[in-house]
C-alpha cells in the first residue's frame, strides 16, 4: 500500500512537471523574442554610387554593430533633395556625397562639419593639392573629403589610332596633339585622308575637356573674370564643328555610349570613374589607351563626402570616411576593387607599388603610373566659386545648342552664353 | 500467466494510446491545414499591401503624365499654337523627368515626330518607337496603357529593361481632338528594387503582364506556364499550389500586371513547424503520462483482486488464516467477505472432521480395550456349562450360556461392527436379562414389541439403556419391574422406546443423562459404554439425524426415546 501511495505521489509530481513542460514549450514558441542584440549604429548615406555599400561591408568586418542605410539619390536631384530637406526640416544623412560640380555651392552652406577642427583635426596636407578646392567652403575651410581623383585625360582606340595616326603610343600622341591648335591643324589633315574620321564624338566631350582645363578661377568676387576664355572655347568648338572633326551626338546619350562600340570617333575624355562604368569594355579587352589631352589634363567628375552638423552619427561617419578615404588600407581597397579608383590620400602615392594600376580595357598600359606621372602633374588647380555650378550649366546649354543648331557660330554662342549667365546670375559682372 | 492488471492496463492503454494518437494526428492535420490557410491569408494580405504600393506608384506615374499632358506649354507645343523651340521643350521635359528616377526618359510624339526628354536627336532612343511593343500598343487603341517589356541596349552598358506608359494627349480646349502622345519609359530596375525590398525570408516576388515576366525573382513562376509557354492564372482563387509551395498573385489595378509571390512549403511549414514539434513532443509525453495514470488507476481497482488471488493461493497452500482485508465498498469487498466466511466454514468443517475422527478412534479404542481373549473364555465357560450339566445345575447352564452369548456379541463389536440387527440386539438383551434376573431374583420382566421387519440399529445402544433401567430404575425399587422395548416405525424413522417402571429421575438428573453427563457405566456394566458413548455413536452414525430424549417421573418410571433413520437390514 505504501508502495502504491509513493507511486501516486511520484505520478502527481510527474503530472505537474508535464503541465509545466507543456506550458513552457508553448510559451517558447509564442513569438520568441530574440536575445537582445546590442543596439546597432546605423549610418545613413545618400548617393548614387552603390559601391559605397560594398565598401561599408568591408568596414563592417572590423567594426561590428554598425549598419548602413544607403538611400539612392540621383546625382541630378541631389541638390534639390538637400534643399528640400533643409526647407522642410527633415534630417540630412550622416554622409552627403556631393559631386565636385555641385560641391562648392552646397559646401558654402553653413551646414557642414569643419573637418580641420576638433574632433576631426584633418591635416589638409594629406590630400592631393588638385582635390582641395573641391573640398573647401567659401572660407577655405575643409568641410569635405574628396573621394576619387577627378583628374582626367583622353582615351583612344589603339587600332583606330594606328590606322589614322600611324601610331598608338600615348606619348607620341600627346606630343602630336600638344595643344588645341595642333588638334585643329592636324585634324584637318587627317580628315582629308580619312573622310570618315572624327576626332571627338560630340561638342560636349570637347567642352568637358576645355572647361576643366581652366588654370584660374572663373568667377571671383561676383565677377566673371576672363570671360574671353569662354569665347576661346566656343571658337575651338566652332572650328571643330566646321572642320568636321566632331560628331553631332549628345554626350551621355545612348548613341554616345553606342559609339564606343563602333570605330567612329578617336578621342574620348576619360576618368577612372568612367572606365569603372565599363564603357571601354570592348571584345577581348586592351583595345584602348590613355593619353594627355591637348593642353593638359583637366578636372572631370569626382565626389566629396561631407558630414552635416545635425548628424547623430558624426563619429561613425568620420570613422568610415577616414577608413575609406584617408588611410593606406582605404587607398589600397579602392585601387584593388573591381573597377578600382585612385583616391586623394597623398601619403599613399609615396609607395611606388601604389602607382601601378592596370585596367583590363587598357591592356598593358600602367594607367596608375600614367596618372601619377602624366596627368596629375599637368592638372591646373584653381579655386572654385559658388557660381561654378550655374556657370557650367549655362556653358553646356549653349554648347548643346551649338550641337543641335549648326547655324550658331562662336560669336553667337558667346553672346548667348553671356545673356544666359546674366539671366541666371543677374548680379554677375562680366569682364571680357 | 499474465496478471489481470497487466491485461487490463495493456488493453486499456493500447486503446487510449491509439485513440490519442489518431486524434492527435487528425488534430495536427486539421490545425496544420488551418494554420496553412491562415498563413496563406496573411501572405495574401502582405501581397495585397505590396500591390497597393505598386498601384500607388503607377498612380503617381499616371498623375505625373497627366500633369505633363495638361501642361500649357506641352499643349501649345503639340498644337503648334506657339513656336516653342524644340530644345526648350526638350529641356522642359528633361527637367520634369530628371526628378523621377524611376522614369528613364520620355518621348512626346506629335505632328508625326518624336521629341525626346533628353538627347533630342538620339537615334537609338528614336528607334525605340519603331519596335514591336509600340505598334502593339497602338493596335490595342486604348487611351492609356502599359507596354510589354522592351530592352534598351547601347554601347557596353548593361541593357536597360523598360516598360512604357503611353498616354494620348487631347486638346484641353477640345477634348475630343487628339494632338499627341506622351510615352513615359519606366525603368524596370526601379520596380525590381521595389520587389526586392518586399522579399523576406518567406516570400519572393515577381511582376508579370499578359505576355511576359517583367521582373523575375521567383524561379518557380514557370509552373504557371501552359504548354504554349504562356502564363495562366487561376483568377478564382488567387493562389495556386505547386510542387514546392504556393504561388500567390495580386492583379494590379488599372493595368494588366500581376504580382506573383512564391511561398515555399518549407517557410509555411517552417512557421507551423512549432506545431509539429509541439505534437512530436506532446504526443509521447502525453502517452507516457496516460499510461502511467491508467496503470495507477487500474492497479487501484484491481489490486483487491490480486489480494484475493494471493489469499486463495496462500489458503490452498495450507495457510488456514489467509484472510483477505478488502474495503472497496463494491463487489470485491463482498467477494472478500464471502472468501473469509468460506475460510471460516472450511476451518469449522475441518475441526468437526478432526473431532469425528477423534471420536471414532476413541470409540474404536474403547471397544478395543474391552476385548478379551475369546478362545480361553469360550473354553472356560464351556467347561463350566459341562460341569453344571454334569451336576444337573440348569441355572448355571442358563447363566453361562447367556454369558457366552453376550461375549460372542462383544466379539463382533471388537471386530469393528458398529451396527447390528434389532433381533440380534434383542437376543443379546434377553441373555443379559437372564443373567440379571439371577442376580435380582427374577424381578425384571422384559418385553418388546413392534418388530415386524428386521432393522439395522447401532450396536450396543439398547443394552446400556436396559442396564441403566435396571440399575438406576428397578434395582432401587423394592419390587419387581418391567422393561419394555418398543419399536415404532414412523415413516422413514424408527423410534425405539425403552420404558421402565423404575423409580424414575428428577428433572435435573434427567437433563444430565440426556447429554451424557453421567459417568459412563458402573463397575457392573457389561461394557464401559454409558449414555455419553451411546450419544457419540449415534452422532457418529447419524450426524445430527437422531433424537435422544428421556421422559421420567419420580416413582413412575423412565422412558428413553431414541429416534433414528429406519434402515432395513439387507441379507448379505
Amino acid at each position: 500500500m505504501s508502495r502504491y501511495l509513493n507511486s501516486k505521489k511520484i505520478f502527481c509530481c510527474a503530472l505537474l512537471i508535464y503541465f509545466m513542460a507543456i506550458t513552457l514549450f508553448l510559451s517558447l514558441f509564442q513569438q520568441v523574442k530574440p536575445i537582445q542584440q546590442p543596439q546597432k549604429q546605423i549610418l545613413t548615406i545618400w548617393g548614387w554610387d552603390e559601391s559605397i555599400v560594398e565598401a561599408f561591408y568591408e568596414y563592417q568586418k572590423a567594426t561590428p554593430n554598425v549598419e548602413i542605410d544607403f538611400i539612392y539619390v540621383n546625382e541630378y536631384e541631389y541638390k534639390d533633395r538637400i534643399n528640400l530637406a533643409l526647407a522642410t526640416g527633415q534630417p540630412l544623412p550622416d554622409i552627403c556625397v556631393l559631386s565636385n560640380g555641385d560641391s562648392k555651392e552646397l559646401l558654402s552652406l553653413d551646414i557642414w562639419e569643419n573637418l580641420e577642427r576638433e574632433p576631426y583635426n584633418l591635416n589638409r596636407e594629406l590630400l592631393l593639392d588638385s582635390s582641395i578646392s573641391f573640398a573647401t567652403n567659401s572660407n577655405d575651410e575643409v568641410v569635405a573629403i574628396p573621394y576619387e581623383v577627378s583628374v582626367a585625360g583622353i582615351a583612344y582606340r589603339n587600332e583606330y589610332a594606328k590606322r589614322v595616326l600611324k601610331t598608338d603610343n600615348p606619348s607620341q600622341i600627346s606630343v602630336m596633339f600638344y595643344s588645341w591648335a595642333d588638334v585643329l591643324s592636324k585634324g584637318s589633315y587627317i580628315k582629308q585622308e580619312h573622310p570618315d574620321f572624327y576626332m571627338f564624338a560630340c561638342l560636349q566631350d570637347v567642352a568637358t575637356i576645355l572647361y576643366g582645363q581652366a588654370n584660374a578661377c572663373y568667377i571671383e568676387d561676383n565677377t566673371l573674370v576672363k570671360a574671353s576664355s569662354f569665347y576661346n572655347y566656343f571658337k575651338i568648338l566652332e572650328e571643330l564643328k566646321y572642320k568636321g572633326l566632331v560628331g553631332d551626338i549628345i554626350q551621355w546619350s545612348p548613341e554616345w555610349y553606342e559609339s564606343f562600340v563602333t570605330e567612329q570617333y578617336l578621342f574620348y575624355p576619360v576618368a577612372l570613374w568612367l572606365a569603372q562604368q565599363g564603357v571601354f569594355g570592348a571584345g577581348n579587352g586592351g583595345e584602348w589607351s590613355m593619353s594627355v589631352p591637348p593642353s593638359g589634363s583637366f578636372n572631370w567628375g569626382g565626389t566629396v563626402w561631407a558630414i552635416p552638423k545635425n548628424s547623430n552619427q558624426k563619429k561613425l561617419a568620420w570613422d568610415f570616411t577616414e577608413s575609406l578615404l584617408l588611410s593606406q588600407a582605404g587607398a589600397w581597397y579602392n585601387k584593388n576593387k573591381d573597377n578600382g579608383v585612385l583616391i586623394n590620400y597623398k601619403p599613399t602615392y609615396q609607395h611606388e607599388e601604389y602607382q601601378n594600376m592596370y585596367h583590363q580595357d587598357f591592356g598593358e598600359q600602367n594607367i596608375g603610373r600614367f596618372y601619377f606621372e602624366n596627368l596629375l602633374p599637368s592638372i591646373k588647380q584653381y579655386p572654385i566659386s559658388d557660381y561654378d555650378t550655374i556657370l557650367k550649366k549655362v556653358f553646356f546649354e549653349v554648347v548643346n545648342q551649338m550641337n543641335n543648331d549648326e547655324s550658331i557660330n562662336s560669336e553667337q554662342a558667346f553672346e548667348l552664353f553671356k545673356q544666359n549667365i546674366k539671366k541666371e546670375i543677374p548680379s554677375l559682372i562680366i569682364l571680357e | 500467466m499474465k496478471s489481470i492488471t497487466t491485461k487490463v492496463v495493456v488493453s486499456i492503454t493500447t486503446f487510449v494510446l491509439l485513440a490519442t494518437l489518431f486524434s492527435n494526428i487528425y488534430v495536427y492535420i486539421f490545425f496544420k491545414e488551418i494554420l496553412l490557410e491562415e498563413n496563406l491569408e496573411k501572405d495574401m494580405y502582405v501581397l495585397s499591401q505590396h500591390g497597393i504600393q505598386l498601384e500607388s506608384f503607377l498612380s503617381e506615374v499616371r498623375y505625373f503624365g497627366q500633369s505633363i499632358i495638361l501642361d500649357e506649354k506641352v499643349q501649345q507645343f503639340c498644337k503648334q499654337e506657339e513656336e516653342i523651340p524644340i530644345q526648350e521643350m526638350t529641356n522642359y521635359l528633361n527637367d520634369r523627368i530628371n526628378r523621377k528616377i524611376e522614369i528613364h526618359s520620355a518621348a512626346l510624339i506629335t505632328n508625326g515626330k518624336s521629341y525626346l526628354s533628353s538627347f533630342a536627336n538620339d537615334e537609338i532612343l528614336n528607334e525605340m518607337i519603331k519596335q514591336p511593343w509600340y505598334s502593339q500598343m497602338i493596335e490595342d487603341s486604348t487611351y492609356s496603357d502599359f507596354s510589354n517589356k522592351h530592352v534598351l541596349k547601347y554601347g557596353y552598358q548593361q541593357p536597360i529593361e523598360l516598360v512604357t506608359y503611353r498616354m494620348v494627349i487631347f486638346d484641353s480646349d477640345n477634348p475630343m481632338t487628339k494632338i499627341g502622345e506622351l510615352l513615359l519609359h519606366i525603368d524596370l530596375q526601379y520596380i525590381n528594387k521595389m520587389t526586392q525590398q518586399w522579399t523576406n525570408n518567406y516570400s519572393t516576388y515577381s511582376l508579370i503582364d499578359n505576355n511576359s515576366i517583367l521582373v523575375n525573382n521567383v524561379a518557380e513562376i514557370s509552373a504557371l506556364k501552359n504548354n504554349s509557354n504562356i502564363i495562366v492564372l487561376n483568377n478564382e482563387k488567387m493562389y495556386q499550389k505547386i510542387k514546392d509551395g504556393y504561388l500567390l498573385y495580386y492583379p494590379v489595378e488599372d493595368s494588366n500586371w500581376n504580382i506573383v509571390s512564391f511561398v515555399s512549403n518549407n517557410s509555411l511549414s517552417g512557421r507551423a513547424k512549432h506545431l509539429l514539434l509541439f505534437f512530436i513532443f506532446f504526443i509521447p509525453l502525453t502517452m507516457l503520462i496516460l499510461m502511467w495514470g491508467i496503470y495507477l488507476l487500474i492497479f487501484q481497482i484491481i489490486s483487491p483482486i490480486k489480494k484475493l488471488s494471493d489469499g486463495m493461493i496462500s489458503f490452498s497452500n495450507g495457510k488456514m488464516d489467509s484472510y483477505v482485508d478488502i474495503q472497496t465498498n463494491d463487489e470485491l469487498e463482498i467477494l472478500s467477505n464471502n472468501f473469509n466466511f468460506m475460510i471460516d466454514q472450511i476451518n469449522i468443517y475441518i475441526e468437526n472432521l478432526v473431532e469425528n475422527e477423534r471420536i471414532q478412534k476413541k470409540v474404536e479404542f474403547d471397544l478395543l480395550i474391552s476385548k478379551i481373549q475369546p478362545h480361553f473364555m469360550y473354553n472356560t465357560l464351556n467347561s463350566v456349562i459341562y460341569l453344571a450339566r454334569k451336576q444337573d445345575n440348569q441355572d448355571i447352564v442358563d447363566m453361562v450360556t447367556s454369558f457366552i452369548y453376550i461375549l460372542q456379541d462383544s466379539m463382533s463389536v471388537h471386530n469393528n461392527v458398529l451396527t447390528d440387527s434389532v433381533l440380534q440386539e434383542l437376543r443379546m438383551i434377553k441373555a443379559y436379562i437372564v443373567i440379571q434376573n439371577y442376580r435380582y431374583q427374577d424381578r425384571i420382566k422384559f418385553v418388546y414389541s413392534g418388530v415386524d421387519d428386521d432393522y439395522k440399529i447401532p450396536k450396543n445402544i439398547l443394552q446400556p439403556m436396559v442396564e441403566n433401567a435396571i440399575f438406576h430404575g428397578i434395582a432401587s425399587k423394592n419390587d419387581s419391574g418391567n422393561i419394555n422395548i418398543n419399536f415404532i416405525e414412523i415413516q422413514d424413522r424408527l423410534q425405539i422406546e425403552i420404558v421402565d417402571d423404575g423409580i424414575g429421575m428428577d428433572e435435573q438428573r434427567k437433563k444430565l443423562v440426556e447429554i451424557g453427563g453421567l459417568v459412563s457405566g458402573t463397575k457392573d456394566s457389561v461394557h464401559s459404554i454409558g449414555v455419553r458413548n451411546v450419544l457419540d455413536r449415534l452422532q457418529h452414525l447419524y450426524p445430527d439425524n437422531y433424537q435422544f430424549s428421556i421422559i421420567s417421573k419420580i416413582n413412575e418410571g423412565t422412558k428413553i426415546i431414541i429416534n433414528i433413520p429406519k434402515e432395513k437390514l439387507i441379507n448379505e
